[in-house]
């Protein structure tokens, strides 16, 4: 009945397998990171169902931003609230075995799960012709069918006199006694004299921790069933008539929210810390335009936090007919993180979701497809070799076109000179099936491949071992930096002062002595 | 609830120690000062060292507070007022320390698990004991501080204990201790559920707790007679039942103890911050006494004590200054020096060995420790800044062989106090570059000065280094202050220190000979 809110032009599925790339992107991190902000449902899976259309991708689009619309985002957490409830009282509901208990939590889950339906049909809009609206709109007539709503009605009033059950224990020595009244005192008065501003919360139950009814609950309940002898007896037959109330397509629909719920609470996070994000354009026009302006690793972005360290961004720019950037640069200077930036750009874009940038603007792909060196392998020379081969054929034996292609430190074990054979044969590959890419390599002769632009990781000019994690458009120029000689104390006197003045003892330096 | 003993709103002294207080420690001798302050009983001075008792934990405080410094002239002045109050009531200081050891154990005991069940969770009777116990500690300390005779002595430091610890909340503490007593002494426990969900309750409100007289819960009874009873009471009263089955006694137990447990919760940051403020005042009260002590047996040699004054950095002025360690050593007052200089951001100090010059270097040293720990200063007066690092660096005479080795390290130690340099910092180096040439050691010297004099880090430099004292002298900055050793008409030293133009010796024969021969 409902239709999916991820898939454009099939239904909900449940099952999705892990891309490829994913672990080579760190995006298994920023997920797992993700799903901690989104606890108590497994949203792993709703990340590695990527876009397969153009169709899809615009839908997401839609009900992304049509998600952040603040008092739509309100309704839809509230909805997926209660339906969580709904699920684990239907749950709970089935773990236990004393009927009374069983009908009872019955009728509760029942109740969050009208409160849920009723939410979410009640979505209002500017956008009303959207596809995501005609969810919303077949919610609606779901809501106000004749069924629909005597079971509403019915589980209303039973939950309603469910709820207005209470009782007091009092036990003293080896008696106790169970009414149904309040005494009217309250021990908290004699806490408050000794601290004014406690309020009273009550104590958690000690019997809570099961979820079947204690022996003292128990004696309890015959206390209050004696009194409440209807209330049970309609409950049990609410029970026997629906059992089965919950819609799959509700469950569905409240799942696939999670995708788009999930990622509006990390986006906020990463804002709140002071990292941007931002909806990417989609070019118009077929000769791939690509770029991007303040593009950062998320993954890395993550470690960072704590650490209270800056997080380099970047600029990505293909102009013209330009199609593989090729970065060079020494090691350690951001080259693989900037590679890792790019690939995550490409797959947020390709999820329908907001980007980790200033301003983005892609083409649409079909795919990405990753290589990265494993460096963990203990194999060498040629195993090494044999296994990055091995990993690269499939890559390029379905001739895939319009893929993103990211390869970092390809054929390092090699002969440069082979290296840069192999490389240019690769690159020429992907080139000729009218992919696009970054290839990270130290062949600085790969950047004078036709359609490729050179990348440099550049160091400060002053002080070569600093380095600046940014990546620049230049000529490769193979430069190594070899560690230059740390002057052993630096206590001449132009050392201390240079020491101090760095330290903010002295005052800038006169030129005297 | 803190128990001010340290600084202003604070029980703790601060997290900020000197770097490398080791070797500060060291190089001014301070463990003699530690230790003399961890002295007690009046037999101390009198050199039966058999009967003095030693305090371990008292010379631990001094280490850790004196070497934990005071920048600011507010925190200055009230610990002050502090120890100088703890001087006058020595013995309200040393039954508060008292208390606190005591304290400080019950509390550590109780974390340390004594307290704790088989699983390591503290149990609930434990925890009412240990609450208990707490009270009546804060119960001995306002008793303690209603027997002091100067009502202004202490008062700010306990303002916050008055507050919190007043009267009422105090008898209340008491009547619910009472009530808890129930756990164990059985009692009247009513509860009240919240609303119900699945016929569960979430959470439980006490409505009464009292405690009635004591009588043991009765195993559940079987048998006919036992079934007959209870048929009979259920008629009787049908509101009441009896807890009968294991189970049952096994619920009621759980629910009670889940009631003590919510009425110690309000007492959750009562019971850590009691834990804290007891464990705290266990180190300012150790410090206090240690200080206290340290005056009067100071007193009792005759050394001149004063409470330093603060004032800006480009003074510095002293009268009378003793070198504390030599006070302890030698029991009896050392000479000491006197000096009132301004603007004067590096003092070079001359002259041959057993001049003195050393003991000046530490005398000031030691002063700037003491009052930048809020104590007291040997000397008739001194008055000097602020400086929040302090850093030595001696080479002491015995072990400057020349290698080259040795001046490695000992560049590499002042490379790493220059990494350290602040502008509030004082140097004080002791016949550095000691372990090279004099012409070597000289140029190193120099530069080194030079560079200081670009900041405002104050110097106190005991040289032997003398074409570096004397090229310094000629360059005729004022920044500069010359001392040497005393030298009378006799040729005997009278180990003061004066201002004087370095040393006449073999360097200006030296460049005699080299110009007019």
């Amino acid at each position: 009945m409902l239709k999916s809110i991820i898939w454009a032009d099939k239904p909900p599925i449940r099952e999705a397998l892990m891309p490829n790339f994913f672990n080579d992107l760190n995006l298994d991190q920023v997920v797992y990171k993700i799903n901690s902000l989104r606890k108590h449902y497994d949203i792993k899976k709703l990340y590695y169902m990527m876009a397969d259309s153009r169709e899809t991708l615009a839908y997401r689009r839609s009900v992304y931003s049509e998600l952040k619309r603040p008092e739509a985002y309100k309704v839809l957490c509230d909805f997926s609230d209660k339906m969580k409830q709904a699920r684990d009282f239907l749950a709970y509901s089935e773990e236990v075995d004393f009927k009374p208990q069983k009908n009872v939590l019955l009728v509760s889950a029942a109740y969050f799960y009208c409160d849920a339906v009723e939410l979410f049909a009640g979505l209002k809009s500017d956008a009303e012709n959207s596809g995501f609206y005609e969810t919303v709109r077949l919610a609606g007539e779901y809501a106000a069918s004749a069924d629909y709503r005597k079971f509403s009605e019915k589980t209303r009033k039973l939950y309603g006199e469910i709820s207005g059950l209470f009782y007091r224990i009092s036990l003293k020595r080896d008696r106790f006694s169970v009414k149904e009244e309040k005494s009217g005192k309250n021990y908290f008065d004699k806490i408050q004299r000794a601290f004014p501003h406690a309020c009273d919360t009550g104590f958690e139950s000690p019997f809570l921790h099961r979820k079947t009814l204690s022996h003292l609950e128990t004696e309890a309940y015959t206390v209050l069933a004696d009194k409440h002898q209807s209330l049970i007896k309609d409950c049990e037959e609410f029970a026997l008539a629906y059992k089965d109330f919950l819609s799959e397509d509700f469950a569905n629909l409240e799942y696939e929210l999670q995708l788009y719920i999930s990622f509006n609470i990390f986006e906020n996070y990463m804002e709140e810390n002071g990292f941007c994000f931002c909806t990417p354009r989609e070019a118009e026009n077929e000769s791939s335009m690509f770029r991007a302006e303040g593009v950062y690793d998320v993954a890395l972005a993550l470690t960072l936090f704590n650490k209270e360290r800056p997080v380099v961004d970047n600029e990505v720019r293909y102009n013209g007919n330009e199609c593989f950037m090729v970065v060079t640069g020494p090691n350690q200077g951001g080259k693989t993180t900037y590679a890792r930036s790019v690939g995550q750009l490409v797959y947020f874009a390709m999820m329908g979701l907001d980007v980790a940038a200033k301003m983005a603007e892609l083409p649409y792909f079909d795919g990405i497809m990753t290589h990265f060196s494993v460096e963990e392998s203990t194999e060498t020379g040629q195993g090494k070799l044999k296994e990055e081969l091995t990993r690269l054929a499939p890559m390029m034996k379905n001739n895939d076109k319009n893929y993103f292609i990211i390869l970092n430190e390809l054929f390092t074990t090699a002969a440069t000179y082979d290296a840069a054979v192999m490389g240019r044969r690769v690159m020429d590959h992907f080139i000729g099936n009218g992919c696009m890419g970054i290839y990270v390599t130290h062949i600085k002769e790969l950047a004078n491949v036709p359609k490729a632009v050179s990348l440099v990781a550049v160091c400060d000019e002053a002080d070569y071992h600093k380095r600046l994690y940014k990546m620049v458009r230049k000529p490769a120029d193979g430069f190594g930096y070899a560690e230059a000689i740390v002057e052993k104390y630096e206590l001449t006197y132009e050392q201390l002062i240079r020491r101090l003045r760095d330290a903010g003892l002295a005052e800038e330096a006169e030129g005297e002595k | 609830m803190k128990i001010n003993l340290m600084c202003p709103g604070r029980d703790t002294p601060g997290s900020y120690t000197y770097p490398d207080a080791h070797i500060i420690a060291k190089d001014l001798n301070l463990q003699l000062v530690f230790e003399q302050a961890s002295r007690g009983g009046s037999d101390a001075d009198k050199g039966h060292a058999a009967v003095e008792i030693k305090d371990d934990y008292i010379k631990d405080a001094m280490r850790k507070i004196m070497l934990t410094p005071l920048t600011d002239a507010e925190d200055i002045l009230y610990r002050q007022k502090l120890v100088k109050d703890s001087v006058e009531n020595e013995q309200f200081i040393e039954a508060l320390y008292g208390v606190a050891v005591r304290a400080e154990k019950t509390v550590s005991e109780h974390f340390s698990g004594a307290g704790k069940l088989s699983k390591g969770a503290i149990s609930t009777v434990e925890k009412i004991k240990y609450l208990g116990n707490l009270n009546s500690y804060l119960k001995e300390i306002k008793e303690l501080l209603g027997g002091l005779k100067n009502r202004d002595a202490f008062r700010e430091a306990f303002e916050d204990f008055y507050n919190e610890y007043n009267d009422e909340f105090a008898a209340a503490t008491e009547e619910i201790l009472e009530d808890l007593e129930f756990i164990t002494s059985g009692g009247k426990l009513s509860v009240r559920t919240d609303s119900l969900t699945g016929l569960k309750t979430e959470r439980f409100f006490i409505e009464e707790l009292e405690v009635t007289e004591y009588r043991e819960r009765k195993k559940p009874k079987s048998g006919a007679v036992a079934k007959v009873i209870s048929a009979a009471n259920s008629i009787i009263n049908p509101d009441v039942r009896e807890l009968k089955t294991e189970t049952l006694i096994a619920d009621a137990k759980s629910l009670e103890d889940a009631a003590c447990d919510y009425i110690l919760s309000f007492y959750e940051d009562f019971i850590k911050t009691t834990g804290t403020t007891l464990k705290n005042m266990k180190l300012s009260s150790a410090f206090l006494l240690g200080a206290a002590r340290l005056y009067k047996r100071f007193e009792r040699f005759n050394v001149p004590l004063c409470f330093p004054e603060i004032c800006g950095r480009e003074s510095i002025d002293f009268d009378d200054l003793c070198e504390s360690c030599l006070c302890i050593y030698n029991r009896k007052k050392p000479v000491g020096n006197s000096v009132s200089a301004h603007g004067k951001q590096i003092f070079v100090i001359t002259g041959a060995n057993q001049g003195g010059k050393s003991t000046y270097l530490r005398s000031i040293g030691l002063a700037q420790v003491f009052m930048q720990a809020g104590m007291f200063v040997t000397a008739e007066s001194y008055k000097s800044a602020l400086y929040k690092n302090i850093f030595t660096h001696f080479t002491r005479r015995e072990d400057s062989a020349m290698n080259s080795g040795r001046l490695d390290e000992e560049l590499k130690r002042m490379s790493h106090i220059v990494d350290r340099l602040t502008s509030d910092s004082m140097m004080l180096l002791n016949e550095s570059f000691a372990t090279t040439t004099e012409k070597e050691g000289s140029v190193i010297a120099e530069e080194l000065t030079d560079a200081v004099l670009k900041t405002e880090v104050r110097m106190f430099c005991v040289t032997h280094l003398l074409e570096f004292a004397h090229r310094c002298f000629e360059k005729n900055d004022e920044r500069v202050l010359f001392l040497s050793a005393e030298r009378r008409a006799d040729g005997t030293r009278s180990f003061r220190i004066k201002v004087n133009p370095p040393e006449d010796t073999s360097y200006g024969l030296d460049l005699y000979d080299a110009i007019i021969r």
